[in-house]
């Protein structure tokens, strides 16, 4: 057994860190048991009132309306960022490779105050998208976008593509290609090509040829 | 050895200037941008010609500034404080003020009566939060009360303040037979408002962004944000409705502790002077708080620019700032759980 005589010293900065980050947690955590006095700022004494307010059925609905534009948000982030993060990773030409990661990262330079007042100008009455659909005659009046579910998915989906595409392509990145290359050569359509091998912890995918065969050399994928 | 202690005493006497201009500077806590930049361009600024004294500003939020003040009881950050009537209220319950010898502001003889606010804390600028519309986007509506923004013509084109709905809250009461005290006579009035809603602004930028681009063409908006859209060519009409408009405040205070308390008192007669107080109504589209500022009659004549006791008597609804700051987070709660949702 090694020892490790600088252990203790070490780490003990990071203890204090993480000791005086959960006494300054528990100092704000305390003001929610006690009661509020009105027109002061001294809290009163200890209740339970505030987290009883929260068995409202609107926080429910509130939180569930959460969870469920977050799924949305990861799912269409996902179906955008996918195409985006294989493209960056096997492009070959270096140029479109830089093309593709300055559109993918472009709304990380954004601030969010900025982030989101450009979207008025796309989604709003008077902005872009009604501006065209209404040229073309494809409707009479501006669709309401804004303040919609569809309007702030939109949003979100924007703010978390560079991160999405960043991760990943970091995966892609890490699978070797000659995995991909001996699916093909094997006779693999391009839909299992791109799925298959992109898969994490999955059991090795078997060549069409070597089907029956754990012995054979054409075994791909993780083991 | 020698050279050491030579070196610290040059050191000290280097320091020793520094130390003592430090001592000598007003502290003063604003809201940071233009308002910060109007504080400094128009008060600071005269005072300092005045007195010699430097100004150094706080900036910050609202409440943000509250905290800090309140974590620092005693030993205050600054030296005066700017923020609104009903806010600081609060500070003045917490004991953060000092009481107002208003016999040191000569200045303040002309304040005019809705803006003493407390023993601690006085008026210095004033607005409205009433009806702005735009008046080429909803058409055959005259805004001539508050209860117009109950008309099947305004659905789905409202917006209002989520950080503050003491105005609708109050309106609504007042249209109910209320008052600020009964406002839950208002609540079902303010049920019915509800489809009229379009979104809630979160902040002065977030509003203005909303009407001029038309996405919500009725507001219930600060009238120095419409003026200022007036300003930048945005079509708005600012009404002041039959029932008044509601008042806000923006007070001056000194904290209690401060040090420069003699020095704070000529700093807020600046800030009456009625030159001043012309200047500022110019510069923000505000109401000057004192009786004898002589403002440009384009100015005098916006909507919410109250120059006379008649004006500030007939078109302001008062909120009175002790209860609200008392009911504000009572009526943010109900607000927010049922008309924001």
């Amino acid at each position: 057994m090694t020892s490790r005589p600088f252990l203790r010293a070490f780490v003990a900065p990071a203890t204090l860190c993480a000791l005086a980050f959960v006494a300054a947690l528990a100092a704000v955590m305390q003001y929610s048991l006690r009661a509020y006095v009105p027109g002061s700022l001294e809290p009163g004494g200890f209740t339970l009132a505030n987290f009883a307010a929260l068995l409202k059925p609107l926080y429910a609905r509130v939180f569930l309306d959460t969870v469920w534009i977050c799924f949305l948000t990861a799912l269409f982030t996902l179906i955008i960022g996918y195409p985006l993060a294989y493209a960056l990773v096997h492009a070959r030409n270096v140029a479109l490779k830089s093309v593709i990661l300055v559109i993918a990262v472009t709304p990380l330079f954004l601030g969010e105050v900025v982030r989101t007042y450009s979207w008025i100008v796309v989604l709003g009455n008077n902005g872009f998208l009604n501006s065209m659909l209404l040229k073309a005659g494809l409707i009479g009046a501006p669709v309401q976008f804004m303040f919609t579910e569809f309007g702030v998915v939109t949003a979100l989906v924007h703010v978390t593509l560079p991160v999405m595409v960043i991760m990943l392509a970091a995966a892609l990145s890490h699978i070797d290609r000659d995995y991909e290359r001996g699916a093909h050569i094997r006779g693999a359509g391009a839909d299992a090509r791109r799925r298959r091998p992109t898969r994490k912890n999955r059991t090795a995918l078997r060549c069409r040829a070597c089907r029956r065969s754990r012995s054979c050399a054409c075994w791909v994928g993780s083991p | 050895m020698k050279r050491i202690c030579m070196a610290l005493a040059a050191l000290a006497l280097l320091l020793a200037p520094m130390q003592a201009s430090a001592q000598d500077k007003l502290v003063v806590s604003v809201w940071g941008g233009s308002w910060r930049d109007m504080v400094d361009n128009l008060i600071g600024k005269k005072f300092t010609a005045a007195t010699g004294v430097p100004v150094e500003y706080i900036t910050g939020g609202t409440i943000d500034r509250l905290n800090k003040e309140k974590l620092a009881k005693g030993n205050p950050e600054s030296d005066i404080t700017f923020t609104t009537s009903h806010v600081g209220w609060l500070y003045a319950n917490d004991g953060l003020y000092e009481q107002l010898n208003l016999a040191k502001v000569p200045n303040a003889k002309n304040l005019v009566a809705q803006a003493r606010i407390s023993p601690y804390h006085i008026g210095t600028w004033a607005y409205v939060y009433t009806i702005g519309y735009r008046p080429d986007l909803i058409k055959g509506v005259p805004f001539a009360s508050w209860a117009d923004l109950w008309r099947p013509e305004v659905k789905g084109k409202l917006a209002a303040p989520d950080f503050d709905p003491s105005h609708l809250i109050v309106v609504a009461a007042l249209l109910s037979g209320g008052d600020a005290a009964t406002w839950e006579k208002g609540q079902a009035k303010l049920k019915e408002l509800k489809p009229s809603f379009k979104a809630f602004y979160t902040n002065d930028a977030n509003s203005q962004q909303l009407i001029a681009n038309g996405e919500t063409p009725v507001q219930v908006i600060l009238s120095m944000n419409a003026h200022y859209m007036a300003g930048e060519g945005v079509p708005i009409e600012l009404v002041i409705p039959k029932e008044g408009a509601v008042l806000g405040i923006d007070t001056v205070a000194i904290m209690k502790g401060s040090k420069k308390a003699e020095l704070a008192y000529k700093f807020i007669n600046v800030a009456l002077d009625p030159q001043v107080q012309a200047e500022v109504a110019k510069f923000k589209k505000g109401s000057p708080v004192v009786l004898d500022a002589k403002l440009d009659p384009a100015i005098a004549k916006l909507p919410g620019v109250f120059t006379s006791a008649e004006q500030w008597n007939k078109q302001a609804i008062i909120i009175d700032h002790k209860l609200r700051a008392e009911k504000t987070a009572e009526w943010r709660k109900w607000f927010a759980e049922n008309i924001m949702n």
